[in-house]
């Protein structure tokens, strides 16, 4: 994917992927694209590709195995943060989701916590949503 | 960067130094799809009794908590065995997952291969 001319800020950038392991090289390429085009520096653009494929990563594990669902990841400006939401698909097939179901799926959030400034993570119908932001360092 | 579908920026080769020892040589993207064949490789060379592992990591350029994850669940099992794992790293981004994770004191990290490898003689 090319970078845009235009400049992210206001910009809506989005990305869907069928939710298999496989596609997380494009998660990653694409939230260190939107990180780029946002002027972060070079160690949080690593940080947010990171973030961005963790969270990715859980949703993928979120799934059903055979399900043939895809996850969505959406990167905005907001403010002086850029935020990146990603979400699975209502059409998993899985049992209700225990809001603390997160905190079992092993290290992800907790690094995903520590890479960025703010994680918030939601429940929205029969899916899961994870608003991820990092914020621009003040310009000097 | 786009790869033709089907191919992974991912590879892993593994040298037996000697009846104990191994160093695996990772390169590209250490993530949720390609961490289960870490996972694989190390066990089968713990099966074979290898227990001095150096996970090469230069040559690596993203790793995730899933790789994290594989690398200590086979220090678990090495610990068994009084094996051990030490890493060759030196990329900052790398690293600083390791510290995130609260495991340097876990692997021993070194700056290359050749000073990984003299560790273990006097280990």
């Amino acid at each position: 994917m090319s970078p845009q001319a235009i400049s992210l800020r206001q910009e809506l950038r989005e990305l869907r992927v069928p939710a298999s392991t496989e596609m997380l090289f494009r998660v990653r390429d694409f939230a260190e694209a939107a990180a780029e085009a946002f002027g972060l520096s070079s160690r949080d653009r690593y940080r947010v590709k990171l973030a961005a494929s963790e969270a990715a990563a859980n949703a993928i594990e979120h799934g059903a195995p055979d399900s043939d669902g895809s996850i969505k990841l959406r990167v905005v400006c907001e403010g002086d943060s850029l935020a990146m939401y990603v979400s699975d698909a209502g059409s998993f097939a899985t049992p209700a989701v225990d809001p603390d179901q997160w905190s079992e799926r092993g290290r992800g959030l907790a690094f995903i916590a520590a890479l960025m400034d703010e994680v918030e993570v939601t429940r929205e119908g029969t899916g899961t949503l994870v608003r991820m932001a990092k914020r621009l360092p003040v310009a000097a | 960067m786009n790869l033709p579908h089907g191919q992974l920026n991912f590879a892993i080769r593994d040298e037996v130094i000697d009846a104990e020892t191994a160093v695996i040589n990772l390169s590209g993207d250490v993530d949720m799809h390609t961490a289960p064949m870490l996972k694989r490789r190390m066990t089968e060379l713990i099966h074979e009794g290898r227990r001095r592992f150096i996970v090469d990591l230069s040559e690596v350029s993203f790793i995730d908590s899933t790789a994290i994850g594989v690398l200590v669940g086979r220090r678990k099992d090495l610990l068994r065995r009084r094996g051990t794992i030490a890493l060759v790293c030196s990329d900052e981004n790398v690293l600083e997952i390791f510290e995130i994770a609260g495991l340097p004191a876990l692997f021993e990290i070194h700056d290359s291969r050749e000073r990984a490898l003299e560790a273990r003689v006097h280990a």
